[in-house]
């Protein structure tokens, strides 16, 4: 009987932990290149994907001048968007992006993820991954 | 082998981005995203090092397919390495999930590439 209760000790205190790395998802970074004039538009459109932190920078284009004539894209002006997403999430916004990228006028852009290997700080991991609780 | 594309990062001097560009689009890179910056730098190692560092900085954010990314490092570190007036580092990152890369442009063969590198040694 002592041993049976040992054993269901021990295994007691192993489900916490493992419901705790079962809601692990790991994080990306999400990079996004676009036209400038679009950069609002598409850091709203991340943000619809539970993207909570979301850093813009605005950089030039340079491509080949003929690219450039044979897409049509005279304005180099680019705004470059970072922004963390959850990894179960990348597909969906990947699929999403490049449905923008064909679709929209002059919203053409190129987009790629990052994996990230480490947070500090538990309250980052759960603002950067919308990890909500209670 | 398991990601196809590479994201180079040159940070050069203001004003060589350029000639980043120009190295990189030998190599079969299409287009690249400039980013201005400031670098920073302890004065000690500076004097220890015997190099002075502009702070004005610029960051090349290049695409590439991996199969070209050592090409495309070699003549970053020849051409606008820290040896040269552009005093570039430059390093490559694996990325996932590339979207938006226009497929039928696709960049010149590497063994055109590997020619015009030996080339350019010689």
């Amino acid at each position: 009987m002592e041993t049976t209760k040992k054993t269901t000790k021990t295994r007691t205190p192993r489900t916490p932990k493992k419901t705790a790395s079962d809601g692990f998802k790991k994080l990306k970074l999400l990079v996004t290149v676009v036209n400038r004039s679009k950069t609002e538009f598409y850091m709203d459109f991340l943000t619809s994907f539970e993207a909570n932190l979301q850093t813009a920078v605005f950089g030039k284009g340079t491509a080949h001048s003929e690219t450039l004539y044979l897409l049509g894209l005279e304005d180099s002006n680019k705004g470059v968007i970072f922004s963390v997403i959850r990894e179960d999430k990348v597909q969906e916004v990947m699929q999403a992006l490049e449905d923008k990228f064909r679709t929209l006028k002059k919203g053409k852009g190129i987009a790629f993820t990052i994996p990230m290997s480490s947070v500090i700080g538990v309250a980052i991991y759960r603002f950067l991954s919308n990890h909500k609780t209670n | 082998m398991e990601y196809k594309h590479e994201v180079i990062f040159c940070i050069v001097n203001s004003g060589y981005s350029e000639a980043v560009m120009d190295a990189a689009k030998k190599l079969g890179a299409r287009g690249g995203t400039v980013i201005n910056a400031r670098g920073t730098a302890s004065k000690e190692a500076e004097n220890f090092f015997h190099i002075s560092i502009t702070p004005e900085k610029e960051i090349v954010m290049i695409l590439i397919p991996t199969k070209i990314k050592d090409a495309v490092l070699h003549a970053l570190y020849k051409e606008v390495g820290l040896d040269t007036e552009g005093q570039g580092i430059a390093f490559s990152v694996p990325v996932e999930n590339v979207v938006g890369l226009t497929e039928g442009e696709a960049p010149p063969a590497p063994t055109e590439n590997k020619k015009q590198l030996r080339i350019k040694e010689v």
